[in-house]
Order: C-alpha cells, then sequence, then structure tokens
C-alpha cells in the first residue's frame, strides 16, 4: 500500500471522524428455546458430562448473533477441555455435598478448598473465556495473572475464610448442651462485629474484583483501562439497601395491620392462635409475606445491576473507544418482572425466553464511540510470552465458569 | 465481477487486522478460491489465493447469526449475505452437524426432546435402580464401614441414648434372631452387629451400612404388653433384608444421581426448590427397597417355621400406638402418609398375609 508522507500536520478528525456503534443482537427466545430444551435433556440424561458441550452450544449462540459494527462473534472453546475443567469443579461441589457421609468436617474442607482456589479459579476461567472469544478473526485475551487475582481477592478471601473458621470451630467441638451454647455466646460478639464489617466492605470487595477484571481486557493491540473509584459503589449499594430496608418496614406494618384488622373483627382469638389450624395459618401468611419480599428484592438487585453495568462501563476505556452502556434500570425492573412471573407460571419453560430478552436489553444498551472507524484502530496483535502461557495453562484446563 | 451461482461473495479478514476485504468465494474440486472482489474493496492489493477444502472449519448455521467460516491460516471468512451463502453452501454441503440441524427445526428439536424425555423416564424406572443395584455391592467395604460409623455417630449424638433393657433379654433376643439366621441363611448370611438403644425415634429399627443393626426399646417393649419374640424375628429379619442387598449403598447411589439430575433439570431454581422433587422421586425408590426387605422377613419367617401373619399382628399393634400417641399430640399426621417413604401399614399388613398363604403352597 503506498504511504503518504504528510508535510503539513493534517486534521485526523477529517480522516477519522467519530463514529458510534450499537451493539445488536439478532437471537430470539424461540431458537434459544430449542437448543436450551436439547441441552437440558441430554445434560441430565448423561448425569451431567454434557454440560460443557451445553456451556458451548449456548455460548456460540449468543455469541455469534452479537454485532459489532456488521461483524459478530464467535466462541471457539473445545468442549473436551472444558470436560476437564467441569469435572474439577464437580468434584469439589459433589464433595461439598455427599462428603459430610465419610466425615462430618468434609463439606467444610471441600467449601474452604473452593475458596481459596477461587481466584485462581476466577483467573483462569476468563483467560479461557476471553481467548476462545473473536471478532473478525482476533482474539480477545484477559491480560490479567493469577497473583493479581489473589491480590484483588485477598481481603475477600481472608473475610470468609475467618468466619468459616469460627463457625467450623463450633463443630468441630462434639460438645453436650451447655458447652456448645457458652462457645457460641463468646464467639457471638466478635462475630457479630465481623460480619458488620463484611457486609460494609462488600461493595468496596466488589470493586477490587471489577478492577481487576476491568483494567485487563484486551482486543489485538487495544488493552483496557479502569478509572472508576470506589464510592458511586457505595451509593448504590447504600441505596439497595434502603429500599430493602424500607420494603421490610413496609411489609411489616402491612403484616402487622392485617392482623390488627383480623383481631378487631374477632376473626382472630387466642385460642385459634393455639390451634393447629391457627398454627398453619400464620405460618402460610410469614411465608407468603417472605415471599413478596424475596420478589421485591430480586427488583432490587435489578436496579443496582442496572446501575453498577452502566457505572462499570462508562468508566472503562481503551485508546480512542469509549464505552456508552445505557441500561435503564426501569426497563430492567420490568423485564425481571415479567420474565420471573412467567418462569413460574411455565413452571420454568420461560427460562430461556427470559434469558435471550436479558441479553438483549444488557447488549443493545451499550455502544462504543471511537475516534476513526473500527477497521484502522485495532491493530497488529502483540503477543507478550507470559499472556500466551497463561492462556495455555487455561486451556488445559479448560475452566470456564458462567457470569 | 459478477457472481453466479458457482460464487458466492464474502469478507475477509487476515486474523492480524479488522480490516475488511471483499472477495469472492468459488471452489474448484477439493479447492476453495479466493479473489478480491476489486469494485468493493477499499484496498487496492488484490488477494487471489486458493486453499485446501479440508483446512477450512465452515462453522454451523445458526439462524440470524453471522455465517462464516475459518481458515487454517487464522485467517476467517464472513458472509455478506446470509441467504446467498447458505444457498451456496448448502450446494456443496458445508458444515453440517445433526445436534445443529435437530436445534434448527421445530419438529426435529421436539421429537428429539421427546425421545430424551422417554429416556429420562426409562432411566429413572429401570436404569438408575439397576445401576444402583449392580455398583452397591462393589463398594469397597472399608467404604462402607465408614460411612455407617460415621451415621452411627451422628445417631447417637442427638437420638440414640444407652438402652434400659436387661442385659438377659438382650442376650435371649440376640441369641434367638443369630438361631433364626443361622436356619435360614447358614453360611450365606451377611455379618451384623445388632445394638439397643433408648430413643427419641419411638418404636423403630434401623440398619445401617456396613453391619450394624439398631433395635429401640420402644419396639421392644411396645404397648400392650411388648412385642412377642416371633415378631421381633420378623422384624429383624426385615432390617437384615436391608444389609443382604446393600440397600445403604444403594439409596446413597440413587439419592446423589437424583440429586444430580434434578439440579441440572431445575437449573437456576433455589436449591430448596428441588428438595421436594428430589424427595418425592427418592420415595418412590423407598417404598421398592422396603417392599423388597419385607419379602426378605417373610423369607427368613417360612425358613423358621414362623407363619408370616405374625407380622399383621405387629403392625396393628405399631398402628395402635401411632394412633394413641397422635390423639394424646392432637396433630395431625397426614403430612405423613404423603411423604412416608415406607409402604403403607396395610399394605404390608396384606403382603405378610398373603406370605403366609403360600406356606402352604407345595
Amino acid at each position: 500500500m503506498p504511504r503518504i508522507i504528510e508535510s503539513e500536520p493534517v486534521d485526523e478528525t477529517v480522516n477519522n471522524p467519530p463514529q458510534q456503534f450499537a451493539l445488536r443482537f439478532t437471537g430470539t427466545g424461540a431458537e434459544y428455546f430449542r437448543i436450551w430444551l436439547v441441552n437440558l435433556l441430554l445434560s441430565a440424561l448423561t448425569l451431567g458430562l454434557y454440560v460443557p458441550w451445553a456451556r458451548q452450544r449456548t455460548l456460540k449462540y449468543f455469541y455469534r448473533n452479537t454485532w459489532l459494527a456488521n461483524s459478530a462473534l464467535d466462541f471457539h472453546g473445545d468442549p473436551w477441555r472444558m470436560l476437564r475443567g467441569w469435572l474439577v469443579i464437580a468434584s469439589l461441589v459433589g464433595f461439598y455435598s455427599f462428603g459430610k457421609f465419610i466425615h462430618p468436617l468434609a463439606p467444610m474442607v471441600a467449601l474452604s478448598l473452593l475458596m481459596l482456589l477461587s481466584p485462581a479459579l476466577l483467573c483462569m476461567a476468563l483467560r479461557f473465556r476471553l481467548a476462545n472469544t473473536s471478532w473478525r478473526g482476533l482474539r480477545f485475551h484477559f491480560l490479567g495473572t493469577i497473583g493479581e487475582a489473589y491480590r484483588a481477592q485477598g481481603l475477600a478471601l481472608l473475610f470468609y475464610l475467618v468466619l468459616f473458621a469460627a463457625l467450623g470451630a463450633n463443630l468441630l467441638e462434639h460438645p453436650e448442651a451447655n458447652p456448645k451454647v457458652q462457645a457460641i455466646s463468646q464467639h457471638l460478639r466478635w462475630l457479630g462485629w465481623w460480619i458488620l464489617g463484611g457486609f460494609l466492605a462488600t461493595p468496596y470487595f466488589y470493586w477490587l474484583l471489577k478492577r481487576y477484571q476491568h483494567q485487563h481486557y484486551a482486543l489485538g493491540a487495544l488493552t483496557t483501562r479502569f478509572t472508576a473509584t470506589p464510592w458511586p459503589l457505595y451509593g448504590i449499594g447504600l441505596r439497595a439497601f434502603g429500599m430493602a430496608l424500607g420494603s421490610i418496614i413496609v411489609l411489616l406494618l402491612l403484616g402487622g395491620l392485617c392482623y390488627y384488622l383480623a383481631q378487631a373483627n374477632g376473626l382472630v382469638t387466642p385460642e385459634m392462635l393455639k390451634s393447629p389450624v391457627g398454627k398453619s395459618i400464620f405460618v402460610l401468611m410469614g411465608m407468603f409475606f417472605y415471599l413478596v419480599f424475596l420478589f421485591i428484592s430480586m427488583l432490587i438487585f435489578s436496579y443496582a445491576g442496572a446501575r453498577t453495568y452502566n457505572f462499570l462501563w462508562s468508566h472503562t476505556h481503551a485508546p480512542q473507544i469509549t464505552f456508552e452502556p445505557m441500561l435503564r434500570a426501569g426497563k430492567l425492573i420490568k423485564l425481571t418482572l415479567k420474565n420471573n412471573l412467567l418462569i413460574l407460571l411455565t413452571l420454568g419453560l420461560y427460562y430461556p425466553f427470559a434469558k435471550v430478552a436479558t441479553y438483549r436489553l444488557k447488549v443493545e444498551a451499550m455502544s462504543l464511540a471511537t475516534e476513526g472507524t473500527l477497521d484502522t484502530i485495532i491493530g497488529q496483535q502483540v503477543y507478550h510470552n507470559d499472556e500466551a502461557m497463561g492462556d495455555a495453562a487455561a486451556e488445559i484446563f479448560g475452566i470456564d465458569i458462567a457470569f | 465481477m459478477y457472481q453466479d451461482d458457482m460464487e458466492t461473495s464474502a469478507w475477509y479478514f487476515d486474523g492480524q487486522t479488522s480490516q475488511a476485504h471483499a472477495v469472492s468465494l468459488s471452489i474448484d474440486g477439493q479447492k476453495l478460491h479466493i479473489r478480491s472482489n476489486s469494485c468493493k474493496s477499499t484496498y487496492a492489493e488484490d488477494i487471489d489465493v486458493a486453499v485446501a477444502l479440508s483446512e477450512v472449519s465452515w462453522a454451523e448455521r445458526v439462524e440470524h447469526g453471522m455465517r462464516m467460516a475459518y481458515l487454517a491460516n487464522g485467517g476467517m471468512l464472513q458472509a455478506q449475505d446470509n441467504a446467498a451463502w447458505d444457498q451456496w453452501t448448502a450446494r456443496y454441503y458445508l458444515g453440517q452437524h445433526w445436534v445443529a440441524k435437530a436445534q434448527l427445526r421445530w419438529d426435529a428439536a421436539l421429537s428429539s426432546a421427546a425421545v430424551l424425555i422417554v429416556l429420562l423416564a426409562l432411566f429413572y424406572v429401570y436404569g438408575l435402580p439397576w445401576f444402583a443395584e449392580v455398583i452397591a455391592p462393589k463398594v469397597p467395604v472399608q467404604l462402607v464401614a465408614k460411612i455407617g460409623s460415621t451415621l452411627l455417630t451422628s445417631l447417637e449424638g442427638d437420638y440414640l441414648q444407652p438402652s434400659k433393657l436387661g442385659v438377659e433379654q438382650q442376650k435371649k433376643i440376640r441369641d434367638t434372631f443369630a438361631k433364626a439366621v443361622r436356619q435360614a441363611l447358614g453360611a450365606a448370611a451377611p455379618d451384623y452387629d445388632l445394638r439397643f438403644y433408648a430413643s427419641k425415634l419411638g418404636p423403630n429399627a434401623l440398619a445401617l451400612p456396613g453391619g450394624t443393626i439398631i433395635l429401640t426399646d420402644e419396639l421392644v417393649s411396645l404397648p400392650p404388653s411388648g412385642v412377642a419374640t416371633q415378631q421381633l424375628i420378623g422384624v429383624l429379619g426385615h432390617e437384615l433384608g436391608h444389609l443382604q442387598h446393600h440397600d445403604g449403598m444403594r439409596t446413597l447411589i440413587q439419592f446423589a444421581a437424583l440429586t444430580v439430575v434434578i439440579d441440572i433439570l431445575m437449573g437456576d431454581a433455589s436449591s430448596t426448590l428441588t428438595l421436594l422433587p428430589t424427595w418425592l422421586a427418592q420415595a418412590r425408590y423407598s417404598r421398592a427397597i422396603e417392599h423388597q426387605a419385607d419379602q426378605a422377613s417373610a423369607a427368613l419367617l417360612r425358613a423358621n417355621g414362623i407363619s408370616p401373619t405374625v407380622m399383621a399382628g405387629f403392625f396393628e399393634q405399631l398402628a395402635c400406638y401411632h394412633a394413641a400417641k397422635n390423639a394424646h399430640d392432637r396433630e395431625p399426621s397426614f403430612l405423613n402418609i404423603a411423604f412416608s417413604s415406607h409402604p403403607a401399614d396395610t399394605e404390608r399388613i396384606a403382603f405378610f398375609k398373603k406370605a403366609a398363604s403360600r406356606l402352604s403352597e407345595p
């Protein structure tokens, strides 16, 4: 290609006008339903051995229907490799579920092992997933290392391990009635503070994790930077917590009101409360309010999820590319409501339709603003040796965790 | 360049940059020809390559997704028009996979789903029980014993207290039962360890993996005047039957497999939701297992010249006990019947009566 040597400064924006590319999703619920159904039945029949293939088909379907600038993504993971990672994780989970028949501490051990390994597993899963995702023939990469993953999740890990150690210590002592109560009440005070501390630190733990992810994405020579601070996450968390608290108060008031009215009208008497029928009605009402609260918290989660998604991606930058997420919390909340109601009504058959609808909402809310076209921005792939090795190691284990 | 049946337009990406090159594809023998389509290309450079068809990987068709093919050199081809691409690839039978085809067509998907559902049902009714029956005896004895001792330890913590029965009475029951087992099974009898406990569980008998049989004081001294020795032999024979059939491991294997399958089927549903179907599914297996143990009990009784009808009297006595207890506690037990894994007592009484009539058969 002939090179034009400029002797005068050229206005870059003339040749490279800023552009905006919105992501598109062309998948449909009906299509995915068929894939999902076959996946489900084959997985069940093979007692779970088919799951890596099911994952691969699902990812291929979703990626190849996700379009950016007229080209779609693709997934290249080899299910045989994914089977290895799947067996590793499945055995750990199996130990957690059934180990108690061999030794009472087995579940705790399995859980602690899983937790200790989780940063490593996370790093490998991210490497595997991204290295097997491509766009226009170019592969993505995840540049984070396992060491960085441990640094990012170290604090959270410490919190959970201490928590489990405290709980496990109660199990270790095979006590008679009294010492048990003593041991718990001794622990209770500082355990309570520890849990409160963990609760307050959760947005910070989350920020550490997301920073690890968002500053290590790469496509060819393009790498991402993450400029978010933890404080807006606290803002979102606080608002969500406030909503949850508010709804609990409202529900309690409603419950109290119902009870008062029932009592005032003579429907509820002390004898009735003691009878088995009365007791079961009480329990049922309690369950009903609890379910309503679960439902409301699902909606609060959607709200927090949408705000967080927007916040994280609008603070992720690549050279000459900015991400412009515009996920409307209201839309996501309404969609979540509709999805969950329909899933309930159809006994789960609506699930694939719900998954497609949610994915579409999230993906199509994203656009990229670029200075210039996407054809010329992404340049030569720069391969560092340790990245290649990291990807290869991830390939060997084939760990892929659903995000 | 014009496009005819033998050619289709595509975008070529070299795998090094995101730059798109307009090309035409044609197939000649075993080779795929990729040539620049100069009127659409944004670069002046011409591409004219021939690639062996065996080195091209044609991606499966996804209805609205991108149509594409991957080249061995790292490059890829993307369709310019999906319909034209589909027509062109169909001509040469490229990129077809049976699972993809099943997914694409509704009738294929539904009929394969139907087949799979039938297979799942067969697995539940026949496959898994058969598998558990075959595998259970093969589990290493040490592992089975370990599981049994762990269970016993956890039971002893909360539910089992030292027995209040007299040593003489315990010895009498032990010896009578040992004699009956020798008479019926001889050398083929499984090893067992009979233990007595007082228990919150009420009148009950349990067989744990590894050979421990537990008999509760409350059963031995069932009101109004205890349980006859012949009936105790029937009860212990039932528990011995569990040991003979390796029921502990069978149940564990079936339960594990059921849990896995139901968890997969229910996907993201919460773990509490999966408990109910698992419980119900397991209940059906349990009824079958309990019935087999009843058969072992009847066989043991017959071999010792005892009529299996004695068990009918035992169940009636047990039913009276439970009725009296419920009246006292004033708690309706209808829920228990629904989820009970023991065949309803009337069924068991009927079985033992029938088993007795076989005594008189030649």
